[in-house]
């Protein structure tokens, strides 16, 4: 008899793990931010992603895993991440899981109810997921001539930051953010000036009074 | 003059990080004799200041070190405060207290042991991560009148699944409660698994329980 998708999720959940951590350490945010000491961390909050699908999968509970995600992205971001960092690993899985069972439908559902769970609703923070980074980006690329996909992968970064902050009411987790982010730029060959140009992007793009004045303020910190 | 409950804890919980262990006794011993009841101290200094560890864990704010250190002082100060209860009239029913297989986090099952303890069970609290298999040795050598499961941790529901099925087939009759957070954050699981739930305040729990036994309460 097939084993239940509950028990081959758990018996290959390290492998497929190890996969994703592999696939999300290929950006260099993760290596520069957090190192090798980052990466156990990431291994085994990937395992606890597992197991919690898992338990959703045998409890049909998706409200578990949406607890499990929201309450995650509390830890994260009090530790410098953002909630595009966890819903990027929490994508990474779904494929990875999507991709090995025919019938892993219910597991690939939890993770995207989890993604789905980290979903601002409500203020400054659920406008703000309505702004298409796609514009600024264009404008990052073309003015520090970097290929469209990595301004996009980092003003989605960076537009994430702005959100969880906004809706943890605390500047400083956007604003310690975008002062480290400099750094980064300079250790990862980016061209000068490129986080400046990011955020002028973004100042441009924003309509939302909280969101343009917490870039004008990262702006003002800038060296 | 008496402090109020919430300056106790604030005290309590300057102490539990700074690692002050004996400060931290001193502050329950002294709340005691300054009239607060055991049962208020352990809920609403301990219990309390448990909660607002590990906010500020999830905070960032405290390392997992510094969590460890509050915690095993909270376990020290829930033992003082149990040689400092009164001793209860039994009410002669007994009670299995334990943390499913995987769950570590045993403090929110001692406290509930020990407010079981002051309203006249018999507990016999067995702490965290019990084989599921010796758990069912154990309470078929000697039958409780009921057993509560603790799980705190989502992924540790696996625990209480196997804990309940292996206990349902060795002793089909026995009452089983369960709580924790994990309940808490998916009750529905409770009705699934076949074991009902208990509030998280004190009396709550206690009334609770004493509902589920035959006879009610007594």
């Amino acid at each position: 008899m097939n084993p239940s998708l509950e028990a081959r999720l758990r018996a290959a959940a390290a492998e497929l793990n190890l996969a994703a951590v592999d696939e999300e350490y290929r950006d260099p945010f993760w290596w520069d931010r957090y190192g090798e000491r980052g990466r156990r961390f990431a291994v085994a909050d990937g395992m606890h992603h597992f197991s919690y699908v898992a338990e959703a999968v045998a409890a049909a509970s998706p409200a578990l895993i949406g607890k499990y995600a929201r309450w995650l992205r509390s830890v994260l971001v009090a530790r410098g991440m953002c909630s595009e960092h966890l819903a990027e690993g929490l994508r990474i899985r779904a494929r990875l899981v999507g991709s090995r069972w025919p019938d892993s439908g219910p597991a690939v559902a939890a993770f995207t109810a989890a993604e789905h769970a980290l979903q601002y609703t409500e203020g400054s923070a659920a406008a703000l997921a309505q702004v298409d980074p796609a514009g600024a980006a264009a404008a990052v690329a073309g003015h520090c001539g970097v290929p469209v996909a990595e301004a996009l992968h980092d003003v989605r970064a960076l537009l994430s930051y702005l959100g969880d902050a906004l809706a943890a009411e605390d500047a400083e987790i956007w604003l310690t953010h975008v002062e480290w982010r400099v750094g980064f730029d300079r250790r990862c060959g980016r061209p000068e000036g490129y986080t400046a140009t990011a955020l002028a992007a973004l100042a441009e793009a924003l309509v939302i009074p909280r969101a343009r004045a917490l870039v004008e303020a990262a702006r003002e910190r800038l060296p | 003059m008496q402090d109020s409950i919430i300056v106790v804890r604030e005290q309590y919980l300057q102490a539990q990080v700074t690692g002050d262990q004996r400060g931290a006794l001193r502050i329950v011993r002294e709340a005691v004799a300054d009239g607060h009841s055991v049962r208020a101290v352990q809920e609403g200094v301990i219990q309390a200041a448990q909660h607002e560890i590990g906010r500020l864990w999830q905070e960032n704010r405290l390392s997992i070190a510094h969590e460890h250190m509050a915690t095993a002082i909270s376990q020290m100060a829930l033992v003082h405060l149990f040689e400092l209860a009164p001793a209860p009239r039994a009410n002669g029913r007994t009670i299995v207290v334990a943390c499913v297989e995987g769950e570590l986090h045993d403090l929110p099952a001692r406290l509930v042991a020990d407010y079981l303890e002051s309203e006249g069970f018999s507990v016999r609290f067995l702490g965290a991560n019990v084989p599921t298999e010796s758990l069912c040795r154990l309470l078929a050598e000697d039958p409780p009148d009921l057993l509560a499961l603790s799980v705190t941790m989502s992924f540790n529901v696996t625990g209480l699944r196997a804990a309940v099925a292996a206990v349902r087939e060795r002793l089909p009759g026995l009452q089983i409660a369960a709580g924790g957070h994990a309940l808490a954050w998916a009750p529905e699981l409770a009705e699934q698994i076949g074991v009902f739930v208990v509030g998280a305040k004190p009396e709550d729990i206690v009334a609770g329980l004493l509902r589920q036994l035959p006879g009610g309460e007594r």
